[in-house]
């Protein structure tokens, strides 16, 4: 079969495709001004409300220390270590241990 | 858009959303139909509504330097052949492809519809690259140098594999018609 009849046959012949829906373009034109992930997250209140969460975080573990007495490293490693412990941390056998012989380090060096 | 949205910026984009519903509407046909013969008829609405994102995404960086209808058939074609990249089920696209019936199916003329299934068969089994190059080449009628540029392969590689594509639907054509007579 030359070339010209090959195209020609192809042409006349080719798989046509099933009719679009009449409301393709309105859901084309959704898509493309529906807000991105980013600009979805980038309104007042998400802000805000990351903000207020990273301030009071930021008051609570401040908040003990302004005014206080300078804390020797013994101590801040104490409180350091009870406050991993209570939030499930060092509770794997051995982690503990190795604190309390670290805090006793500290304590002799002291 | 929302009610912040300062008035300037939805003026913008309003325009620019008519722009681009007049490429839709000069285009729509050709990305159809351009998709339907590289993938077949599984997910066409998506990959067609994919396109039009890519086409939405890059309105404004397309400088020109290509025809629209270049541009166009290059974000098609590219849109498909990432769909069926991230999908990784292209061989069962291309079953389906030829278990499609295609509107010949109902035409009156059986000779007719033969052939359009015979066509439908050539096509399917071609390979990837080849169907796409004689999808553009043959089917939409783009030249070598047009073709080279939206597959973005240099000329010698469309020229062979059309002269492959050729010898692969001549045989299949043939082989159809055998059966028939």
């Amino acid at each position: 079969m030359i070339e010209e009849d090959l195209v020609k046959t192809l042409r006349a012949n080719r798989p046509q495709p099933p009719q679009a829906s009449s409301s393709e373009w309105q859901v084309i034109a959704a898509r493309v001004q529906a807000p991105s992930l980013w600009q979805r997250l980038w309104q007042p209140w998400p802000v805000m409300a990351l903000g207020g969460a990273l301030a009071l975080g930021l008051f609570v573990v401040a908040v003990p220390y302004v005014g206080s007495e300078p804390v020797s490293d013994a101590a801040l490693a104490q409180s350091m270590f009870e406050v991993s412990r209570s939030f499930g941390g060092g509770a794997l056998p051995g982690e503990a241990d190795a604190g309390k012989a670290y805090l006793d380090l500290l304590d002799q060096a002291n | 858009m929302n009610d912040s949205t300062p008035l300037s910026a939805q003026a913008d984009t309003a325009a620019r959303l008519a722009r681009f519903q007049a490429l839709y509407e000069s285009v729509k046909d050709q990305v159809r139909r351009t998709v339907y013969s590289v993938s077949g008829a599984q997910d066409l609405d998506d990959i067609v509504q994919d396109t039009f994102l890519k086409l939405w995404k890059s309105l404004d960086s397309f400088r020109g330097d290509a025809s629209v209808r270049s541009w166009v058939y290059r974000v098609t074609v590219n849109s498909a052949r990432e769909h069926w990249r991230k999908q990784g089920r292209r061989r069962a696209a291309m079953v389906r492809y030829l278990d499609q019936p295609h509107p010949q199916s109902q035409a009156p003329d059986q000779d007719a519809w033969a052939l359009g299934q015979s066509v439908a068969m050539a096509l399917a089994k071609l390979s990837d690259a080849q169907r796409e190059t004689v999808t553009l080449c043959y089917l939409e009628g783009l030249n070598l140098e047009e073709c080279s540029q939206v597959l973005d392969v240099p000329l010698g590689t469309v020229k062979s594999r059309l002269h492959s594509a050729r010898v692969a639907l001549a045989e299949s054509l043939k082989s159809k018609e055998g059966e028939t007579s």
